[in-house]
């Protein structure tokens, strides 16, 4: 399976009569793109804005970013959902590298995110660092809480995808290429002799409604765990429904852009042979957490992997699942690193996830969710800035009146990104 | 949060569940005449789960896990939990795992209430009380317990 992304780097991002690209500079007609996500049914309004590295911009509540891509020869992103539910990740797809679509809009005001474009907040969330297209929605009286949120999704998906087109058939110019393949199953097994095999456990938030994630469209939570072609997660086939815990969400941007995945390629044939990857759900009941624990080490077992890298999304609940997975796949022979983000309190000193097992001893933290940050006042605020009051880790009183925030880390969109999509870190060698 | 009903959520009003063996508890007013063989316990989370925990040490299983969204203990007010009400052979069995998940849960409760907010304003109080519904319908109707 082999999928080429073809990236056109963007430098800025503009309003003007044509979408296009022209020597790093996007430009979006507004008025067609507005056109384009309008759904009266569930929207009584949709604005949109743009904001760029460095400005004095805040935008709050963030649900959702995507990455805007284009299928250049067939085939349709984000399948399932806006497009048919044909496999992805194979082909060439066209790829604006360095720009967002973010979505913005009260839905469960006190679980969602703050992006600030300068300022110390914008070294915690990447998207401080793409050149974003902010869609700011206003739902109509007496809609449904879950109906909002798939609207919201989806016309986040569209205006990604139509801006993507648009550059695209307006002729892109020079684009990189990344190509990312893997053989079938009956060649990986005999590649590579005397390197370990190694999968990667993706776990995907599936608690309840506005906690969700889609595969192919499918609600995942209704999923038993399956493995997925690595290929297909660039593609579009993992799409994030998830409304909450702002910090530590994977965004449909991030399972674009899965760090965890990429470095697995990187090191693939050099010190470990990649085998694959299987997606896992973190769901509510006790019975449903140990079957698909069960059920994703069996699949681990069946590809005979020495080790397995284990990712969690969200915390707290799914840290059950973490230490399910890491405690069968170990007793099972596998070596597992598991990568999470902490909620160790204010000052550190609490125990930092709910739960543990003494196999849980390769742990890559992504930080401490709880640690209090000050953000000064911007000089423009997109969104709704009242709900700073009442947002994960906000508290009545957040927000002051010259417009300045103190709010834990978990606030902010990204912040303790447990696949490792984050701006500060360490790394070891 | 105005602008969105809170009737939805529970919409599909399926016949009452005789099952005997699931009971749901919970402090979410939200949820009196939409689930059936509901405990409305008139206190605060940590009541909900003390209230489970006797039940697990007189037999009961816990269903849904006591770890609750992405929440640290004390975020939100509400709780509302699942257990299994069936007994294992003669007489009460505990279930060692239920009782551990509920001992940790109240610890870790306990070990952070100087985190306890205020009570939440009128409209952040009903975002809870959706989200606690959001969080637990697909396990309501799963056990049969929507009414």
């Amino acid at each position: 399976m082999r999928l080429e992304l073809l990236k056109a780097k963007v430098k800025s991002v503009s309003w003007g009569d044509r979408t296009l690209l022209k020597n790093g500079a996007l430009q979006v007609n507004r008025e067609d793109l507005l056109m384009h996500v309008a759904d009266k049914e569930h929207f009584k309004s949709v604005n949109a804005e743009t904001a760029m590295p460095g400005e004095s911009v805040r935008i709050v509540p963030v649900k959702d970013s995507v990455e805007p891509r284009f299928k250049i020869d067939g085939g349709e992103m984000f399948p399932g959902l806006i497009g048919a539910v044909d496999s992805v990740g194979e082909g060439k797809t066209f790829v604006l590298d360095g720009a967002a679509v973010l979505t913005c809009g009260k839905i469960v005001g006190f679980q969602e995110g703050i992006v600030d474009m300068s300022g110390p907040g914008s070294d915690y969330t990447p998207f401080s660092s793409t050149c974003n297209v902010v869609l700011v929605f206003e739902p109509v009286d007496g809609i449904e809480m879950h109906d909002y949120e798939r609207a919201c999704r989806i016309a986040g998906l569209k205006a990604a995808t139509y801006i993507a087109e648009q550059v695209y058939e307006a002729g892109a110019g020079d684009c990189g290429s990344e190509v990312y393949e893997l053989p079938p199953f009956a060649e990986a097994m005999k590649l590579h002799p005397g390197l370990p095999k190694v999968a990667y456990l993706y776990m995907l938030q599936t608690q309840g409604l506005l906690h969700d994630t889609y595969v192919y469209g499918v609600d995942a939570k209704r999923i038993i765990p399956t493995l997925i072609h690595p290929n297909e997660t660039m593609d579009g086939a993992i799409v994030s429904g998830n409304c909450v815990s702002a910090c530590d969400k994977n965004s449909t941007y991030v399972h674009l852009n899965n760090p965890v995945i990429k470095a697995l390629y990187a090191r693939h044939g050099a010190d470990i042979n990649f085998v694959g990857v299987i997606i896992t759900n973190e769901n509510v009941t006790l019975s449903d957490k140990k079957r698909s624990s069960s059920y994703a080490v069996k699949l681990a077992r069946m590809l005979g992997v020495d080790g397995l890298i284990i990712s969690e999304e969200g915390f707290g609940n799914p840290d059950t699942d973490l230490i399910m997975n890491c405690r069968k796949a170990e007793q099972a022979g596998m070596k597992t690193v598991l990568i999470t983000d902490e909620y160790a309190g204010r000052d550190g000193a609490s125990q930092s996830i709910a739960d543990a097992a003494p196999e849980a001893d390769a742990v890559v933290s992504a930080g401490n969710a709880n640690m209090i940050i000050k953000l000064p006042p911007l000089d423009k605020v997109i969104g709704f800035p009242d709900y700073v009051d009442v947002i994960a880790g906000g508290s009545a009183g957040s927000l002051k009146d010259d417009g300045s925030i103190e709010v834990e880390l978990q606030a902010i969109t990204g912040a303790t990104c447990e696949l490792g999509f984050t701006k500060i870190g360490a790394e070891t060698r | 949060m105005e602008t969105l009903t809170g009737k939805v959520l529970l919409k599909d009003v399926i016949p009452v569940s005789t099952s005997p063996f699931y009971i749901c508890i919970s402090n979410n007013p939200e949820l009196r005449g939409k689930v059936c063989n509901l405990e409305f316990v008139d206190g605060d989370a940590l009541c909900v789960i003390k209230r489970a925990r006797d039940m697990v040490h007189l037999g009961s299983s816990l269903v849904s896990s006591p770890l609750y969204g992405n929440f640290r203990p004390w975020r939100t007010p509400y709780r509302t939990l699942i257990l299994s009400g069936e007994n294992h052979g003669d007489g009460p069995k505990t279930d060692a795992d239920s009782v551990l998940l509920i001992e940790k849960t109240i610890a870790s409760y306990e070990a952070t209430a100087s985190e306890r907010p205020e009570p939440p304003n009128e409209s952040d109080d009903r975002s809870f009380r959706l989200l606690d519904i959001s969080l637990m319908e697909d396990t309501l109707e799963k056990c049969g317990l929507k009414s």
